[in-house]
């Protein structure tokens, strides 16, 4: 502590250790704060369906009605939210086709896709859709959640 | 800096950004926002510094008390 640059090194090496502490504790607080968020997913319509090069294609639409601004708080960064469609094939048991996807920041970006099938026996079989996010944090653990199910059947 | 000097700056760098630290934690808290936490660590930070890093005045109020000089005996007895 007799010099400058002693006196520096050590206001660094102990701001350190706070600010070490100042994340960890941020980073459990977030398991501590409540958040309610509130997801209504239903089939808006199935537009068109096909088999496409052999493939089996279904141009499906969704009604979406999300509250998720409780997930915003002190330790978001942003929030990566999807809609997944599932369904078992005879050939594969289990398929994920990812609809549509949004990075909630400031400004959205979205993107969707359709359902297009690796083979044929999608068209005929039932349809799960579900809505997950990750909640990106400034600190700590990003945890993949999911809510709003939704089941239809899809047909030939 | 005396002794007694940077034993006072150790502890004003500790509190300081300790209780910046803290503070600004529980305010974040309660308003929900990091960014105000990180800022109030910085301000912490940069104060500590600016208080105890130069040579201030008050870090130096008990200097060191020295021996008196002593003769030097040696150079008169390699000279026999």
């Amino acid at each position: 502590m007799n010099t400058v640059s002693n006196r520096l090194n050590a206001i660094f090496g102990y701001g350190s250790a706070v600010l070490f502490i100042v994340l960890v504790t941020n980073g459990i607080s977030s398991f501590f704060i409540p958040v309610n968020p509130r997801v209504d997913l239903k089939l808006g319509s199935i537009q068109q369906t096909g088999t496409f090069a052999h493939n089996d294609v279904a141009a499906i639409t969704f009604d979406l009605d999300a509250d998720l601004s409780s997930l915003f708080h002190w330790n978001t960064k942003m929030l990566f939210v999807w809609v997944t469609a599932s369904y078992s094939t005879p050939d594969r048991p289990i398929n994920q086709v990812t609809k549509e996807e949004s990075i909630i920041n400031l400004q959205h970006q979205t993107r969707e896709y359709d359902l297009i099938d690796k083979g044929k026996g999608m068209l005929g079989q039932q349809v799960n859709l579900t809505f997950s996010w990750n909640r990106i944090p400034v600190t700590g653990l990003l945890l993949t959640e999911s809510l709003g199910h939704h089941t239809f059947m899809l047909n030939k | 800096m005396d002794l007694k000097g940077q034993k006072l700056a150790e502890r004003m760098y500790q509190i300081i950004i300790g209780v910046f630290a803290a503070v600004g934690w529980i305010i974040g808290f309660v308003i929900q926002d990091f960014f105000f936490t990180m800022v109030m660590f910085v301000v912490g930070c940069l104060l500590a510094t600016i208080l105890t890093v130069p040579e201030w005045g008050y870090l130096n109020r008990n200097p060191h008390k020295w021996l008196p000089k002593i003769q030097d005996p040696v150079i008169t007895e390699i000279k026999k």
